[in-house]
């Protein structure tokens, strides 16, 4: 792993390097695949802190891009509204792309949520909201255009296979079975209002047993891209269903995308030995989970004692916050009420790699407030 | 038919209030007039008052209906005499400025206070997340901070019988509950997104 030293950002990929660009947190993460040839993958969204605009949106405005023809795919792992913000919008404009989700996702009990709950809650940045205007895009797509149903994908579903020059596989190692189902009864039980419910905003559903944890290898070269899956030891769902079934065939990955935010329900001690190659890079993103930021102190030190390449988007998801009028700072400050703002700092890190060099290393470029994650240790606070 | 026109002070995220700066002491008031040829909220007020009744059933209901307002001033245009002026219904007048307005939605409670994050709009970024001491919500509304619920923060100064206090009000929608007729209605919009869309539950699929 070579770190580049003042890396400019506008530098698109060679047509044989693979590139993995990670961004957060902009209240949540986005992952931009090149997948050789001019060909890219969408997974997840967040916004660029600074124009408001998707962070992949903004990034392939950079790189000249065009996003309209060369996405081929845009993944939503799942609907969190931390890893869905600005995901209709990337859709829009992702006009070639196929939308990906879990199978969950095309079962008429989540339709109905979204049915339900679309314009109910103009504010709050709902995932329903999110999900309303990919319904919307797919509909206006019904002209003349194939891409219309969503990709549903579950454990072992190939998304995208090139036999060769380069050889590339994109596979999706969840959701499980039991997944789909645990999720159908939860959309049912705890989502999907009853009459005569009082209405709130749409609860969040723990843990993430929905999400899709993909595989990305291009000749040889396997990234592990973790979403939001969590371990609580249940039979069937987490990283346990993906170890029992995955392990034997996608391993030796090169790098990782660490699930939940490097969170400890977000590992699992066989992912490193049984999927990973030895000193793989890592990359994660920042979360303010209830009052705990994720990744907490321990949460680092586990992560670098697996890896010395491992890489945060931004030391941490959230910044005091200073109202610009001082007769509302004096209230807030009379009422003992601090306000930070999530997802202010924001980072990207991206990895690069030609393909056809047999020589050839992984490169690592850190952007805005993107740094090696072993400096969180020296510094203090997150416990 | 009888027309009563309610003076609400805009209080809402729904009702436009304009610039809320400090520099326009102004307060915006929003008119809502319950008659047959008012265009604003008459689509949404049809359903509720279905009988007109009298204008303390108005008011009652109003409040009932639309919680987040504050009741100013309230006029019946009937009984209004040509040139003169308006018949007071008896209320203090007052007038806020507001300062800062948010939407909130509750994260979750603790024992004194509760986490909500923050809205100025759908498209507000970065979103803002504050932890507020539970006694900054009337007595009776504390029950409803429960994780999900959505409700509105204003600051801003009280201008009342010639003086200025500033003030933080922090209130809670009494939403209404969820109707049958809602939930089947999401079916049948659901049922129609499979046809407009060729989007079949992965279950109907796996069983053609």
């Amino acid at each position: 792993m070579r770190k580049l030293d003042g890396p400019i950002l506008e530098s698109p990929p060679q047509a044989d390097e693979l590139e993995v660009s990670v961004f957060g947190p902009g209240f949540g993460e986005c992952i931009v695949v090149h997948l050789t040839g001019y060909s890219w993958l969408v997974i997840d969204s967040c916004l660029d802190a600074r124009t408001k605009e998707p962070a992949a949106l903004v990034y392939f405005q950079k790189l000249r891009v065009d996003a309209s023809k060369d996405v081929r795919f845009v993944v939503s792992t799942h609907w969190h509204n931390d890893h869905i913000r600005g995901i209709g919008r990337v859709f829009e404009k992702c006009e070639a792309a196929k939308f990906v989700c879990a199978h969950g996702l095309g079962s008429k009990e989540f339709k109905n949520l979204v049915s339900l709950y679309s314009g109910y809650f103009p504010s709050g940045g709902s995932g329903v909201e999110e999900m309303r205007q990919v319904f919307s895009s797919l509909r206006s797509r019904l002209r003349g255009n194939a891409f219309v149903s969503p990709e549903f994908v579950s454990a072992g579903t190939i998304l995208y296979e090139q036999p060769a020059n380069p050889q590339i596989l994109v596979k999706a190692l969840s959701p499980s079975s039991a997944a789909y189902f645990a999720s159908i009864v939860k959309f049912t039980e705890e989502l999907i209002p009853k009459e005569g419910q009082r209405r709130s905003t749409v609860p969040s559903v723990e843990p993430n047993d929905l999400a899709i944890v993909l595989t990305v290898r291009i000749a040889g070269l396997g990234s592990l891209l973790g979403a939001d899956l969590e371990e609580v030891g249940r039979s069937g769902l987490g990283w346990q269903a993906v170890l029992d079934r995955f392990c034997e065939i996608d391993n030796f990955h090169e790098g990782i995308k660490i699930s939940h935010h490097g969170s400890e329900t977000g590992h699992h001690p066989d992912i490193w030995p049984k999927m990973m190659k030895e000193d793989a890079w890592a990359a994660l993103t920042p979360y303010l989970r209830g009052k705990k930021h994720l990744p907490s102190k321990r949460d680092v030190k586990r992560i670098c004692s697996l890896s010395s390449n491992a890489y945060i988007t931004a030391p941490s998801s959230t910044t005091k916050y200073r109202h610009p009028k001082p007769a509302v700072r004096k209230q807030l400050r009379e009422m003992g009420v601090s306000i930070v703002e999530e997802g202010a700092r924001q980072g990207h890190i991206r990895f690069r790699r030609r393909v056809n060099d047999p020589n050839g290393e992984w490169t690592v470029e850190l952007f805005g407030n993107a740094c090696e994650l072993a400096l969180l240790l020296q510094s203090p606070g997150q416990s | 038919m009888a027309t009563n026109n309610l003076v609400v002070q805009s209080h809402s995220s729904t009702a436009p209030y304009g610039d809320t700066d400090s520099a326009l002491a102004t307060p915006i008031c929003h008119h809502v007039l319950l008659n047959e040829t008012t265009a604003d909220f008459q689509m949404s007020l049809s359903d509720k008052f279905e009988d007109p009744g009298t204008t303390a059933t108005y008011v009652a209901e109003m409040v009932e209906a639309f919680p987040q307002f504050n009741l100013l001033r309230l006029t019946n245009t009937l009984r209004r005499k040509p040139g003169g002026r308006e018949p007071s219904a008896g209320l203090i007048e007052e007038r806020s400025i507001i300062l800062q307005q948010w939407d909130g939605v509750v994260l979750f409670r603790g024992k004194t206070t509760f986490t909500a994050r923050l809205y100025e709009g759908y498209q507000d970024f970065p979103v803002k997340r504050a932890e507020i001491e539970v006694e900054e919500v009337a007595d009776e509304q504390r029950d409803m901070i429960l994780a999900g619920a959505p409700f509105s923060w204003i600051i801003g100064y009280r201008v009342r019988a010639g003086t200025r206090s500033r003030f933080s009000e922090i209130y809670f929608r009494r939403l209404p509950a969820w109707t049958k007729k809602e939930i089947e209605e999401a079916e049948i919009t659901a049922s129609k997104l499979d046809e407009e869309v060729g989007w079949t539950d992965p279950r109907e699929s796996a069983a053609g």
